[in-house]
């Protein structure tokens, strides 16, 4: 099973998927690296942070850091709204969760409807998609979630906090 | 033999029985994965401490043997020996013997352990005489004496084996510590809930409900305290390794110390405790090396040629204070500064108080004796010291008499797992300062900020000047900085460098926090501690004033030294 995990995160493998929406375009990430759905709590912002991190909430007594996926996706700015949600993230060490406009479902894609041809155009940089995927004549972005939030990007501390004094 | 050694015997006998266990565990372990070099340094470390402290506390022949025992393992961990499953076995058997050495020893700490046997194959191994294979164990019986077993229980006389269930009943667990903290957590969201109930008990009607509320708070915060305090250890063990490093110290240096221990009955933190053993062992030879003079300068002088030194603990409000008190020659001020200034720590010509003299012998590069000794070192410790008591959120202060003797206070919080705070608000967002870093709270008006010669401002407190940092300024908050400064109130820190003062927008209330580890992506961020959930169910920042203020004038002005003044 723990094989099977980690094909469905690496490449645009068959699997489950939790859809969600920002800016009116659908993405979504594999299941597995889903923790928990939660509303959105405004966060408490991180001194010298990056603009995109946007905080910290407070999860069950677990401090959580919040990143605004629009933000890192380079996309427009949101107000807040109702639909306004926070994914959680499973990707120890790091405790994550992303800021995305509305939690659509949880959706299960097969191989024959994933296309991971490298010619997709869209707002995203390519190697930040898994592939895409078209459901109900809709397309949908598979996102690497964890390229996006590259792991250097979230080490920021060391290198840009004193600039940004 | 006195008490003090029979004491530390018995101190060893507890410890070798415990480190026993775990060597058992990793022998194990060592079976099924027989090349990992962590498992095989682990238990090379645990033979190597178990050999030195035998020595140390006088069990010669225990020594002795974990002391080939040691050889054996050095040879696996250098690969000359590889390791097989009849190796495990005799390490094993080893670990047995070990095991029932330490029960005869409780008992009779003349006890002969026997262990001729079992010596003579270990040794027979380690010269290389006999090679143990991966073969099954009928295999060893062939190249083992047909006589050893008999030999293996004539060693463990049937009594000694009813004895051990006996004494290893005990009126403790060990619990992991990692459960401890989840139950700390568990508590601390308890609390918080607890919180919002209060605040929310005008809008219970039902008397029972209501009283069952309150009762429900007073067992919570009983709760609370009891799990807090689950992770709390007495400061005995630590003070007991301070008599022999002050008895080793005296006699290396042919001094007479006498030591006197208060309150090793004082509470700290597990993780504060053993944090701690570093720099107090370094202060106790510091204070006997460089504090308590000789005994023809002691005679000299007209005092007891028998220097006293005393280590006391106690607690005052919410800290826990250590004291290291020496009657020997005191700090000699003129030299320290001196020093300072051929070092090129302070400036010549620096206008210091007694206070920032005496913590100069904290900066790096410093050693106030002309002779480098081997007991303290070269200097080099001091300043790790201060690093060291810095690190767990504690200050060391210096009293010293000239010629009546030194004063070297340290404070600790009682744990890290919580922290005194005050809940501050800048641009509508609360963090939290710990107390330890603020000296004062003061209500600012028009008149307390003036314009500073260097630029920037400074704040006139009862003829002092402070630097003064507005904390939105320091967060990186730019743009709305500025305007809300003027209504605020000033806290004043007392930091490594010196004295400065941050402008908030408000002081909301005082609450002691519990600290909650940060995130890999944020930890490390400079001047934040950690993180605490408040009474509002909001995550806040637990701040390091001192570490914001010098990012921030670093950033300022590239490659200014950090002085000391």
């Amino acid at each position: 099973m723990n094989h099977d995990l980690k094909q469905n995160n690496e490449a645009g493998e068959a699997g489950r998927y939790l859809s969600f929406t920002l800016c009116q375009e659908g993405y979504a990430i594999p299941l597995l690296q889903v923790k928990e759905v939660i509303g959105y709590s405004d966060p408490t912002p991180i001194p010298h942070a990056p603009s995109h991190f946007r905080g910290v909430i407070n999860l069950r007594g677990k401090v959580i850091s919040i990143i605004d996926l629009r933000s890192k996706l380079k996309l427009a700015k949101a107000e807040v709204a109702s639909e306004t949600s926070i994914v959680i993230l499973d990707m120890e060490p790091y405790s994550l969760g992303v800021i995305v406009d509305s939690v659509d479902n949880v959706m299960a894609l097969g191989r024959d409807e994933i296309d991971t041809s490298n010619d997709i155009e869209s707002f995203v940089k390519s190697n930040h998609l898994l592939g895409i995927a078209k459901k109900d004549k809709k397309l949908i972005l598979l996102l690497d979630i964890k390229s996006t939030l590259e792991v250097s990007d979230l080490k920021f501390l060391k290198t840009e906090a004193p600039a940004a004094a | 033999m006195d008490d003090f050694e029979l004491e530390l015997r018995q101190t060893f006998l507890e410890e070798a029985g415990e480190m026993l266990s775990n060597a058992e565990q990793c022998f194990l372990d060592l079976e099924t994965s027989k090349d990992d070099p962590k498992l095989i340094d682990e238990i090379f470390r645990l033979a190597h401490s178990l050999k030195g402290s035998a020595k140390a506390v006088g069990f010669g022949s225990f020594g002795d043997f974990t002391h080939v025992l040691e050889s054996f393992l050095l040879k696996i961990q250098k690969k000359e020996i590889p390791v097989t499953n009849q190796g495990v076995s005799l390490l094993l058997e080893c670990n047995d013997f070990l095991t029932q050495s330490v029960q005869k020893l409780k008992a009779d700490p003349a006890a002969d352990l026997g262990e001729g046997p079992l010596l003579k194959r270990l040794e027979a191994v380690v010269s290389g005489e006999v090679i143990l294979s991966n073969e099954a164990e009928i295999d060893e019986s062939s190249q083992e004496p047909v006589s050893e077993p008999m030999d293996q229980t004539n060693v463990v006389p049937l009594a000694s084996k009813a004895d051990k269930p006996q004494a290893s009943a005990d009126e403790t667990i060990r619990v992991n510590l990692g459960r401890i903290d989840q139950l700390l957590n568990s508590v601390g969201e308890l609390v918080i809930m607890q919180n919002v109930v209060n605040e929310n008990r005008n809008h219970v009607t039902s008397p029972l409900l209501s009283k069952t509320l309150g009762q429900m708070g007073k067992i919570v915060r009983e709760l609370q305290s009891l799990s807090m305090s689950l992770r709390m250890l007495p400061l005995k063990g630590v003070f007991q390794r301070m008599q022999r490093i002050v008895r080793d110290t005296s006699k290396a240096l042919g001094k007479e110390v006498e030591l006197e221990l208060h309150g090793e009955e004082t509470e700290l933190d597990k993780t504060v405790i053993e944090r701690l053993s570093d720099p107090l062992v370094h202060l106790m030879r510091n204070a006997v090396d460089h504090g308590v003079e000789s005994p023809e300068e002691r005679t000299a002088a007209g005092k007891n040629p028998v220097g006293r030194v005393r280590l006391s603990a106690f607690q005052r409000a919410n800290q826990i204070v250590i004291e290291i008190r020496d009657d020997g020659k005191g700090l000699n001020k003129e030299k320290i500064l001196k020093l300072a200034q051929s070092r090129g720590i302070v400036s010549e010509g620096a206008v210091l108080t007694e206070d920032q003299i005496h913590q100069l012998i904290f900066a790096p590069g410093f050693s106030t004796k002309e002779v480098v000794t081997d007991v303290s070192g070269r200097g080099v410790g001091m300043d790790v010291v201060k690093t060291n008591i810095t690190d767990l959120q504690g200050h060391i202060e210096i009293e010293s008499t000239p010629g009546q003797g030194s004063c070297f206070r340290v404070l600790l919080p009682m744990t890290l797992a919580i922290v005194d705070g005050m809940v501050v608000t800048v641009d509508d967002s609360k963090y939290i300062v710990p107390l330890s870093q603020v000296t004062e709270f003061i209500q600012a008006d028009d008149k307390t900020f003036v314009e500073g010669p260097s630029g920037g401002e400074v704040m006139n407190l009862r003829g002092r000047m402070y630097q003064v940092y507005a904390l939105a300024e320091l967060l990186g908050n730019r743009g709305k900085a500025k305007s809300k400064v003027r209504g605020t109130v000033m806290t004043v820190v007392d930091a490594q460098g010196g004295s400065f003062a941050v402008s908030v927008d408000e002081v909301l209330m005082q609450q002691q926090v519990v600290i909650k580890p940060l995130g890999k992506e944020i930890n490390g961020l400079p001047g934040v501690v950690g993180a605490s959930i408040l009474g509002d169910g909001k995550a806040a920042f637990i701040l390091d004033l001192s570490e914001l203020m010098r990012t921030k004038a670093n950033s300022k002005t590239p490659g200014r030294p950090r002085g000391v003044a």
